[in-house]
């Protein structure tokens, strides 16, 4: 269960960021993450409720976007969507190709007031 | 107010996981993290592994569990430096907890430093340690499926061991199902089929390869 130990740093990301803004409360927090990263939405907030407790994030919400594990064939240059985690092309067949989404895990925005 | 954040949330772990990675770099230190589900066989795997060393080459390692230190007694009749971190609660080891441990181990002193991962087939692929090499076992008693359910960590991954083979008639595992299943996901994964159990087989190209990861990292 990894989301404990990723719920911790997006709790520090955030108060950092709150603190250097002068807020007084977290709102809200948008996650992009990777397909291939696992995030449970639900767990992670969760956990985020729990050791948020007594911080200026504890109401804080938490979204979760989901990016597709998209990828980039080194033979013919095209990207794809990753079907059943097969990495190999589907228009050239080529094996040769690199993950070019599906590995973020980003705190993308928060809201403060 | 909205504020535009874009910070990686592993970028903390990453940044140490760096200096981990300098320090093994400055010693020539070659590190292989050990990463598969409980009972996979990474100890055996180890004590295999330390035996055909020993005398050649100097092997250093950490043992990563959640509590107990089992693994590390198993490691101690061999004479090797042996640090033994107990996460407790935390299902994986991330590059603070090895930074720690390596301030108990002298890395003067060794060639290769084996990192066994908790074990887990989720949470340890995400953590960077600042290893040269991500090695993965899986054995034949778990199910040749395994690579589809957890895509990030066969992803990640630069070494397969297929352990247990010595069980294989005992299971419905498909040895070329299992491998076909991981290349698909990874198709430069470097494959071994090893037993580490009472007659150990299989064991001489994962040595030679790792001799030849120690002679690189040597010259380096």
């Amino acid at each position: 269960m990894h989301e404990m130990s990723i719920a911790m740093q997006i709790l520090d990301i955030a108060m950092k960021e709150a603190k250097v803004n002068n807020a007084q409360k977290v709102l809200s927090i948008k996650i992009r993450a990777g397909e291939l990263r696992g995030i449970v939405s639900d767990l992670l907030t969760n956990c985020f409720d729990i050791i948020s407790k007594g911080t200026m994030a504890e109401e804080a919400s938490i979204s979760v976007e989901e990016l597709p594990l998209e990828a980039q064939c080194s033979t013919c240059g095209r990207i794809f969507r990753v079907q059943n985690y097969t990495y190999q092309c589907p228009h050239c067949q080529s094996k040769n190709v690199e993950t070019v989404q599906g590995l973020e895990l980003v705190v993308q925005e928060i809201e403060v007031q | 107010m909205k504020i535009e954040v874009m910070k990686d949330i592993l970028g903390a772990n990453d940044a140490i996981a760096e200096q981990n990675r300098q320090a093994f770099k400055r010693q020539r230190v070659l590190v292989m993290n050990l990463m598969s589900s409980p009972g996979s066989g990474k100890t055996s795997l180890l004590e295999r592994t330390v035996e055909a060393l020993r005398g050649k080459v100097r092997v250093g390692v950490i043992e990563g569990d959640i509590e107990s230190t089992k693994d590390s007694e198993r490691l101690a009749k061999y004479e090797i430096p042996v640090v033994q971190i107990n996460t407790k609660s935390l299902c994986h080891l991330d590059a603070n907890l090895l930074s720690s441990a390596l301030k108990k181990i002298r890395l003067k002193d060794i060639d290769v430093l084996f990192i066994e991962n908790v074990g887990n087939l989720v949470c340890p692929a995400n953590f960077s340690l600042g290893e040269d090499y991500k090695v993965m076992l899986l054995s034949v008693t778990e199910g040749d499926e395994k690579p589809l359910k957890y895509p990030l960590m066969f992803r990640e991954a630069d070494v397969l061991i297929i352990n247990k083979m010595d069980l294989l008639k005992h299971t419905n595992f498909d040895v070329k199902e299992a491998e076909g299943n991981a290349l698909k996901i990874n198709p430069s994964l470097k494959v071994f089929r090893i037993s580490c159990a009472a007659r150990p087989q299989g064991l001489k190209g994962w040595l030679e390869w790792l001799m030849k990861c120690l002679e690189a990292k040597k010259k380096a």
